[in-house]
This record gives structure tokens, C-alpha cells and sequence, in this order.
């Protein structure tokens, strides 16, 4: 397996980005804790060419201003890819109600009467599970990030999100750049991502990649699929659509795809152990910044005009070294 | 039977033939190994073991081929079996894709490129079969529905690292079924921004049904059953050409040996100067040499045996035999042949003999060998008939140039002149003459020159004489020839008698052996003594077939008699040509073998004059057969050369003391003196004494007091056709004496 101990850290984004921060701990049971902007943040690491690629339609998040007591922040678990992106609200809000969910000693329902007593306007869910319980339970607006598979339509309150995936095309661009044999990609997803196929399908023909995907419906179909798939692309992009994919099959995915020469992309660093060639990671400060001026534009009674899903700005893309042959991929980490 | 000490000599081929046909009677004997059909043969023996043993090892190899391509293909079946269960995902595509005709078709064609798999069934959640593929005929024969019991089974193993059942019969483990539920699974709602690989996200599993894999590797196994088949084949085919190409290999490798069959062959019919194939293999190239040596044996042996057959031992001369020959080759020569037979006797030899000795006289008959032979020189051919007679035959003579040949033959013989101790003696001798006719057969031939020189003789010696027919004469060589042919007959067809006179012993009366006496039916039908023909029969060269005939009929009559009487002896005489004779011991012992008789209870008697004769040779003879067991007895002793001096050289068991001294023993002092020191010196020597011509009771009761130990005469018995044991009476006071020379000889 080719060990990203000997990657190349891009960071496609508007400045550098920084290593998640180290995760506070959460506040005392029973509900919830203020998390403290943490002082002195670490200095920026030197950045490599600038690859940023921000969508032009997506104005920058406004500064943020304090907004102490006014934001509840609802944790799924206390995984890095959601804790990340609490510390970074709580370094932007000064000080925050988190609210996780994992810990069982207070009941969903409760944790949700608790905010609604409290005096905050929104409710920022990260991760599905806490999005899920938020659009039930919450009798506040709701914005979530960090979650893949979001069905706002059976939510009884507003509820507007950050996208899961950063943008694709950057991300692409590198990727095409580290291998310019670089001729097909495919992807397989469940339903519902008529949006991220679009996106995915015209960054692809960016790159004049042809673009393969799949729509499937449950884990043994994705491998089914992956299989044939496998065939025809060079590359695959893994997207965290739970609903299709399940452990034994992403590893069977990952065992034939290095017997048949198949580079994959994936969204979490947790699955580096998998041996994946490429690493599409998101920003949590740019997911907090993002998720923090959606819930900004709520309270300030733009619900209407605030797109169902935001994009995301920044990306960072991590492509190991075998794989890596662009001569402007920037320096590495 | 007494045998005359003027024999001829050269008999012993007749003993060699009498070998050969005894061999023959104990071969045939022995099983009938002679035929040659019966016996096995070595190139078969080795061509059948290669046979059997490559048919052995080609049964093995197959055996193995088999057993090793079953147990292989075995192994294989398991895990093509487990290797299937890695294709249950594709297999199970209809349980989570839903039904799809496409898809359907498309995994058709995939079974159908395995002719393992028998059927794939695909079950819903309740065991119920939702459909199946074929892959082979299975014409009315549905899949069947899942039993709760294995459902549960399956349904437990969702999740598993195995999850599926192979199934498989004992007796028959070419069918495997593999049964295995089909799932779906899904992370759970945060699972995969949380995933850990050291935390494994929680995950909702879902049964989609079940899929039921039909394996039969029956296929494989028909083509290794054909493949066997093949190899079998091939295998069989290659030992048959292995054999085939072995038997010629082998044919070849042996191809030495059987190229000595026949020079063998040739060998064993007498054929010496058969060659031999130089053979290039060391072991075959030293039979050969072993052969050919054996050949160059035989070849010296036959040479001289031929020379023993065809010469005089003592002169180099030819004798009886090769003259006979000779004779015979002149007269079928010509229809009219033409030559003089010369028979030449010397005078007074026994004068010579008698004073000087044996020796002496032996030396004198070299003398006179190399004399006539240098008289007649290349006009004719020299023979020596036995004692001081010589026959010369000159082919084509006439009867002047006989005369002359005789004249200077005379001559020569008068100026010869043989010094011996310093005494001068003149041999002259006696020539009869008789000239070569187309009339006249060889053995009338040397019976009118034996007259001729006997008429000679009778007119003053040193003379020659031509063969003119007298009455008396004429009468005589009638007889003689006559004779010749009646002993011919006897000899071919059986007709000798043997008759046996007892002889007892003087201590106690009773009969302790017999002596075997040879008779002849005359024409009258009277007995005839030997003394009438055995004369003709030494003259004509008939005396060692006789003594062939004599020794056989004994020990076969002696055979049949210890039946009743185990311990009967006989005695018996032999000529002296049975003595000259190399292999006459162990001749003697296979005849005595053949018909179960210990050697013991035979005695064998020669005369003193004959054993005197012919010491050395005697000496021998003797020794060999005492070796066997058997006894000997000095007969006729106190005649002639009786020396004394001979008890010591020759050990014999008995002395026959002559019936000349016996015949007046009554009356005659000397005689009884003679007697009494003859049994004197014999006990001194060990030796038991016999008293011949014992005619009187008064007879018989002397020789016991003069201490002589057995008596034979008319006296006691007449030769009768059986062997009668007799009892006589004996005095007391004899006995005494006997008994104290008994002791004497113990001491």
C-alpha cells in the first residue's frame, strides 16, 4: 500500500490552511459546555502555490461578529472531522453551547429543550445524526454541515446546510496535474445527488476526463457496480454516501481497485488506511466560517434568500507520492 | 569263470560304451530328463519374468495414476469449491439488483463457461426458491425449497467471515452445494466522516435472500477417467513395445548363449573339432574357453584311448583290433584281394621269462617289436596279438614275396641277439603264413596263419610254414571259427549261464560264498565249460565284452538272490583285459550302485599269474576296488611265477591255493608241506586261504588240520544253477587249529 507518510499536501484554498486544531474537551455533562476560543492559534504553515479555486458565485463569508448565547451547536459524536469544525465555531463565536450527542446521559429530546430554553436563535448540527435529530426535534432553524445524505424535506423547521464535499473541480485539476493519463473518472452514489453528478460531470469535462458514475442502491450493488466500473475508468471517486457502502465492501473496492490499477480518491483522512491515492479533505474553519454566515444570514431574517446548500470554498487535496508527477503540485508537507 | 592270462588287450572302449549305456539307463531313470522338449528354456524364463515384472510395475503406475489423479482432482474440487464461494456477490446480484433480464443473461452466460457448476437457485427471505439456472439437463427436476432448519442455519452466518455452507457427500465428493445468504449492509448515518479503521462504524444489515450454488465436478472427473483411459492405453501399448523390443534385446543379449547350442550339440555327439563362436562377452567368452578346453581334453583322451583301443601298451604295435581292421579295410579294398597274414610266434620265450623274469621278458617282446617292425618295414603292418605272438600283414603280396618277407623276417630274427643279466639269448621264432583270399573272412584268415605257425612249431621252430588244409586242421579252424560266432550270439543275445559252486568254510562247515563260474549251452544242449571257448575267445578278441557281461549278470543275479539271502557273496573272475581296463572301479561301483549290492559281499578273484604279469597295474586295480568295498582273491596261487615276495605288494583278502597241489594232497607229503606253509604265510600276511579241487572227505579233513580256511571242490558242491549254501561236517581237531591261526592272524 503506498503510504501517504511520503504525501504531498496541496492545499487548494485562498491562504493556508492549518491542522486541525487540537479538539477542546467537551463540556461536563449533562448538556452542553461553552467552548472557548482557543488563544494562541498555530502559525500558518508556508503555503504551497496558491490553487484556489473559488467559486465565483459564492460571496466570502461576511467577519464574524460575536454572537455569544445566540448559536447552539449540536454534535453527532466527537469525531475529528465534527469536533474540528466545533472548535473552529467556538473560536469564531467566542463562546458557544455544544451540545453532543453521544453522550447518553441526556436524552435527545432533552438536549433540545435545553436549546430551546436557552437563548439561541440556531441550531448548527454537525453530522447527520445530529441533523436528523435537529430537523425533529429542534424548535429552532437549523443549519448543518458536515453530512452527506440531508432530507430536509421531512424537517418541521427551516433548515439550510453547508455542503459535505468541497468543490470538485479544483481538487480534479490537481489530480489531472499529479497524473496526465488521467482519462476517465467514475463515482457511485445513492439517489438524490443530481447536484454533485452535475458538478462532478462538468469539472470532469474540465479536465476532459470522461465521467462515469453509478447510482446505486445499497453496498453489495455498489461493489457490483464498482466492479464493472473498474473496467472502463482509471479513477474512482469515493463520495461518504453511508447508505451504499459498508466496510467489507469499501475494502473489497480498494483490493480490486489496486489489482486492476484503479487510483481512488476519498473524503476523510480516517480512510488513508485503506491505501487510497487521493485525499479530497474539507476546511473545517472554512466549514465553520460557512456555517456560521448562513446561520448569521438566518437570524438576521434572510432565511429566504439563503440557499438550501452552501458550498464549501476551500479544499485541500493530498495525492501520494507514486501517483504525484505535476511539477507545480506545491511543496510538500 | 577262468579266465587265461593270453589275453588281448585294448577293451577299453567296450567299458566306455558300457559306461555310456549305463548313464543313459540311470538318465532315463532319473525322469526322463533326456527330452529335450520337456526342459525349460532360459530365454523364456527371463522374457516371461520381464513380462511379468513390466506388467506388474505398468499395473502399479496405473493403479497410481489413477488413485494419484483422483486424490489431486479431490483436492481440487475443495477448493474450486471454496474459490466459488468468492463469486457469491456476483451470483447473489439478483437478490439485490432486483430481477433483470439483462442481468439474468448476462450471468447465464457466465455459468454456462463453468461446466462445474450444475445449478445456481436464488431463495428469497423465506426459503422459497425465486428462480435458478441450469447449466446442465435437469429436465423436471425443480429445485427445492429451504428448510427452516437450514434457513436459520444461513441466516445465522450473516455477518460472518464465512458466511456460507459447503455441503458435500462422503461417497461422493465430486458434488459440493454451497449455500450462502445474501445481504445488504450500510454504514451508519455517521459512520464514514467518523470512520476509524481501528473503530469499525456501526452498520444495518439487511437479508436480500439466498443463493444455492450446485457444484459437480463429475465432468472433470470423466475426463480424467478418459485421460486415464488414454494413458492406460499408451501405458499398455509401451509395455507391449517394451516387450516386444525386450524379447529382441534380450534375444540378442542371449543371442551368445544359444550360439553355443549347437557346438554344444556337436560336442556332446563327439564332434572334437567343433568350433566355437568367439563371443564378445567376457562370461560367454570363458564358457567358450572352457568349452574348447574341455574339447582339447576330450580331443588328448579320445586320442588316448583310441591309442589304449587301437595299440599295444607294451610294444606301440597295433593290436588285435586295428589289425582286424586293417585287415578288414584289404579285403573290401578289392573284390579280389590279395596278401599274405603272417602269425609269428616266438620260440622259447617262456625260457626267457622263467629265468630272467617278467622284465625281463617284457623288454625282450620290445626287443623283438622293433625288430620285425624294422624287417618288414613299409611292405606291411605289425601287430602284437597278446604274449609272444605278432602278426604282420602284407597287402598285395604274393605267395613268393610272403615267403621272401617271412625268409628275411626269420633272418633278422636269427641275428638278434638280447642281452639280459649278462646272459645272451637268441629268440628265433615261428612264422605261419596264409595267404589273402576273397574266400575267407578275417577270423578264418588269422586262424589258418595260428595253424600254419603252430604247424611250424611242430616241424622244429624257427621256420615258416605256409597254411595247407589238413583234415585235422581244417577241422580245427572250423571249430575255432565257429566258436566265434556262437560267442558273438551269446554275448548280443544273452545266452551265458552262470552257475555257482559253494565254498565253505573249514572252521564250521558252512557255505560263506560262491564262486561264479561262466558256462555255455553247446549245441547238444550240454553245458560248456570256459576252457572250450574262452581260448577262441581271448584269440578273437571277444574276451572283454565277455567280461562286461560276467560282471553285470553277477551283481544283477547276486541282487535278486539277497532278496532271500542278504548275505550271499559271490566270487568272481576277471581277464586280464578287465584289469588293463582305466575306469573298471568305477565302473564296477555304479553297477553295484544300480542294483543296491554292497560292495562287500562281492570278491573279485585274479590269477597270481596274471597279477604277477602286470604288477604295477594290478597293484592298482586292486587298491581301487578294495577302496570300494569290495575283496579280492589271488587265484591259482603256487603255480607258475609263485613268488612269495608278490603277498606283500598285493593286498588281498584271499589266497586260492591251485588244485595241483590239492588233487594227491592226500597222498603226497610235498603237497601237504606246500599246503600247509601256503596257509602258514597267508595268516602271517592277513589273508584267508581256499583249497580248489577238494574231491575227497579225506581231503577236506586235512586241509582243516594243515590250518587252510575254506575248501571248494566237487567234493563239497558241483556248480549248480542256484546258489546252494551247504553245511559239511568238521572234526573238532581242526577246528582247534584253525582257531589258534585265527588268533595268530588277530595278533
Amino acid at each position: 500500500m503506498r503510504a501517504l507518510a511520503s504525501c504531498m499536501l496541496l492545499v487548494v484554498a485562498g491562504c493556508a490552511s492549518r491542522p486541525p486544531a487540537a479538539v477542546p474537551e467537551p463540556a461536563p455533562a449533562p448538556v452542553a459546555g461553552e467552548v472557548a476560543p482557543e488563544a494562541p492559534e498555530p502559525a500558518p504553515r508556508p503555503a504551497p502555490p496558491p490553487r484556489v479555486e473559488s467559486p465565483p458565485e459564492t460571496p466570502p463569508p461576511p467577519p464574524a461578529e460575536p454572537q455569544t448565547g445566540r448559536v447552539a451547536v449540536v454534535l453527532s459524536d466527537r469525531s475529528p472531522a465534527y469536533e474540528s469544525v466545533a472548535v473552529a465555531l467556538g473560536k469564531r463565536l467566542g463562546r458557544v453551547l455544544l451540545y453532543d450527542l453521544a453522550d447518553r446521559s441526556l436524552p435527545p429530546a432533552a438536549v433540545f429543550s435545553g436549546i430551546a430554553d436557552s437563548a439561541a436563535e440556531v441550531v448548527i448540527a454537525i453530522g447527520l445524526e445530529a441533523v436528523e435529530r435537529a430537523m425533529l426535534l429542534s424548535p429552532l432553524p437549523v443549519v448543518f454541515c458536515q453530512a452527506f445524505n440531508v432530507d430536509t424535506r421531512r424537517s418541521s423547521v427551516p433548515v439550510r446546510g453547508v455542503a459535505a464535499i468541497p468543490p470538485l473541480a479544483p481538487p480534479l485539476r490537481a489530480w489531472k496535474e499529479a497524473r496526465p493519463a488521467l482519462r476517465s473518472i467514475g463515482t457511485i452514489v445513492g439517489e438524490g445527488h443530481d447536484a454533485l453528478i452535475a458538478e462532478a460531470e462538468a469539472a470532469a469535462a474540465d479536465q476532459g476526463l470522461e465521467f462515469r458514475y453509478g447510482i446505486s442502491g445499497s453496498d453489495r450493488e455498489t461493489l457490483y457496480l464498482f466492479h464493472r466500473m473498474a473496467r472502463d475508468i482509471d479513477a474512482f471517486w469515493l463520495f461518504p454516501d453511508n447508505r451504499v457502502l459498508s466496510v467489507p465492501v469499501l475494502e473489497e473496492m480498494f483490493a480490486y481497485a489496486r489489482r486492476h490499477g484503479v487510483q481512488v480518491a476519498v473524503f476523510s483522512p480516517a480512510l488513508l488506511a485503506l491505501g487510497p491515492d487521493v485525499v479530497v479533505l474539507s476546511d473545517p474553519d472554512d466549514v465553520a466560517a460557512t456555517a456560521l454566515a448562513v446561520a448569521e444570514r438566518i437570524m438576521a431574517g434572510e432565511l429566504g434568500t439563503v440557499s438550501p446548500l452552501t458550498p464549501l470554498r476551500r479544499v485541500e487535496v493530498r495525492v501520494s507520492a507514486p501517483v504525484h508527477r505535476a511539477p507545480a503540485a506545491g511543496s510538500a508537507r | 569263470m577262468k579266465v587265461p592270462h593270453r589275453i588281448a588287450r585294448g577293451a577299453a572302449l567296450a567299458w566306455h560304451r558300457s559306461r555310456r549305456r549305463v548313464a543313459r539307463a540311470v538318465d532315463r531313470a532319473s525322469g526322463g530328463s533326456g527330452s529335450r522338449g520337456g526342459k525349460r528354456v532360459l530365454i523364456h524364463e527371463i522374457l516371461t519374468l520381464q513380462i511379468v515384472i513390466t506388467a506388474a510395475i505398468g499395473a502399479l503406475a496405473i493403479a497410481s495414476l489413477y488413485w494419484g489423479g483422483q486424490w489431486v482432482l479431490q483436492d481440487n474440487y475443495s477448493r474450486w469449491a471454496l474459490q466459488w464461494t468468492d463469486e457469491l456477490n456476483e451470483l447473489g446480484a439478483p437478490l439485490y439488483l432486483g430481477h433483470d433480464q439483462e442481468l439474468m443473461l448476462r450471468l447465464e452466460r457466465f455459468i454456462a463457461k463453468y461446466p462445474e457448476i450444475h445449478r445456481v437457485t436464488w431463495y428469497r427471505e423465506d426459503g422459497s426458491t425465486l428462480y435458478s439456472i441450469d447449466n446442465a439437463s435437469l429436465a423436471g427436476e425443480a429445485a427445492s425449497p429451504l428448510s427452516p432448519a437450514l434457513l436459520a442455519e444461513l441466516a445465522a452466518l450473516v455477518g460472518s467471515e464465512h458466511p456460507y455452507l459447503i455441503d458435500s457427500d462422503v461417497l461422493d465428493v465430486r458434488s459440493f452445494t454451497i449455500l450462502a445468504p445474501i445481504w445488504t449492509e450500510a454504514v451508519l448515518s455517521d459512520g464514514l466522516f467518523g470512520f476509524h479503521p481501528g473503530a469499525e462504524p456501526g452498520s444495518a444489515r439487511d437479508l436480500s435472500g439466498f443463493v444455492g450454488l450446485e457444484l459437480d465436478f463429475g465432468f472433470f472427473h470423466e475426463r480424467l477417467v478418459v485421460n486415464i483411459k488414454i494413458a492406460t492405453s499408451v501405458l499398455l501399448v509401451l509395455l507391449v513395445v517394451s516387450g516386444f523390443v525386450g524379447r529382441r534385446i534380450l534375444r540378442r543379449a542371449l543371442m551368445a548363449i544359444s550360439d553355443l547350442q549347437q557346438p554344444i550339440a556337436e560336442l556332446a555327439k563327439g564332434n572334437l573339432a567343433v568350433e566355437f563362436k568367439p563371443a564378445q562377452h567376457r562370461e560367454i567368452s570363458e564358457i567358450v574357453e572352457a568349452l574348447e578346453s574341455t574339447a582339447s581334453a576330450l580331443g588328448e583322451r579320445n586320442e588316448r584311448l583310441s591309442r589304449l583301443a587301437n595299440h599295444d601298451p607294451l610294444t606301440g604295435l597295433f593290436n588285435r583290433r586295428r589289425f582286424v581292421e586293417e585287415l578288414k579295410k584289404v579285403r573290401r579294398a578289392s573284390s579280389r584281394p590279395s596278401g599274405a597274414l603272417l602269425f609269428i610266434d616266438l620260440d622259447q620265450f617262456k625260457y626267457v621269462n622263467d629265468t630272467c623274469g617278467h622284465p625281463a621278458g617284457d623288454r625282450l617282446i620290445r626287443k623283438v617289436a622293433q625288430q620285425l617292425s624294422h624287417s618288414v618295414g613299409d611292405r606291411g603292418i605289425v601287430a602284437r596279438f597278446g604274449g609272444d605272438e605278432f602278426v604282420c600283414l602284407a597287402p598285395g603280396v604274393s605267395r613268393r614275396g610272403a615267403r621272401a618277407l617271412a625268409e628275411s623276417v626269420l633272418e633278422d630274427m636269427r641275428r638278434l641277439a638280447h642281452v639280459e643279466d649278462g646272459n645272451v639269448f637268441h629268440v628265433h621264432c615261428s612264422i605261419g603264413i596264409a595267404m589273402i583270399s576273397d574266400r575267407l573272412d578275417h577270423d578264418e584268415l588269422i586262424a589258418q596263419a595260428d595253424i600254419a605257425c603252430r604247424e611250424a612249431k611242430a616241424s622244429g621252430r624257427n621256420r615258416l610254414a605256409f597254411h595247407s588244409k589238413s583234415g585235422r586242421e581244417a577241422e580245427q579252424m572250423v571249430a575255432d571259427v565257429n566258436w566265434v560266432s556262437k560267442l558273438r550270439s551269446a554275448i548280443d543275445n544273452d545266452e551265458f549261464l552262470l552257475r555257482y559252486q559253494p565254498i565253505v568254510s573249514l572252521a564250521t562247515g558252512k557255505t560263506t560264498h560262491h564262486e561264479v563260474l561262466l558256462r555255455m549251452r553247446g549245441d547238444n544242449g550240454r553245458m560248456v565249460a570256459p576252457e572250450a571257448f574262452l581260448p577262441a575267445a581271448a584269440r578273437f578278441g571277444l574276451m572283454a565284452e565277455i567280461d562286461t557281461w560276467v560282471v553285470e549278470a553277477t551283481i544283477r543275479e547276486l541282487a535278486r538272490y539277497r532278496v532271500d539271502s542278504p548275505d550271499l557273496c559271490f566270487s568272481l573272475n576277471l581277464s586280464a583285459n578287465a584289469f588293463e581296463a582305466e575306469n573298471l572301479v568305477a565302473w564296477v561301483g555304479s553297477q553295484l550302485n544300480r542294483h543296491g549290492v554292497p560292495p562287500e559281499n562281492v570278491v573279485f578273484e585274479i590269477t597270481e599269474s596274471l597279477a604277477v604279469r602286470h604288477l604295477e597295474h594290478v597293484e592298482k586295480q586292486i587298491a581301487g576296488l578294495r577302496e570300494l568295498g569290495c575283496r579280492l582273491a589271488l587265484d591259482d596261487f603256487g603255480t607258475g611265477y609263485s613268488s612269495f615276495s608278490y603277498l606283500q605288494r598285493l593286498p588281498v583278502d584271499y589266497i586260492k591255493i591251485d588244485g595241483a597241489f590239492i588233487r594227491d594232497i592226500v597222498n603226497n607229503p610235498v603237497d601237504q608241506k606246500m599246503v600247509r606253509l601256503i596257509g602258514e604265510i597267508g595268516r602271517e600276511a592277513g589273508m584267508r586261504t581256499i583249497a580248489e579241487y577238494v574231491q575227497s572227505s579225506a581231503a577236506f579233513s586235512l586241509l582243516g588240520k594243515l590250518g587252510i580256511d575254506y575248501a571248494q571242490g566237487f567234493y563239497i558242491g558241483r556248480p549248480s544253477a542256484t546258489p546252494i549254501r551247504k553245511e559239511m561236517p568238521v572234526e573238532l581237531s581242526g577246528r582247534r587249529a584253525r582257531r589258534h591261526g585265527s588268533r595268530k592272524r588277530a595278533q
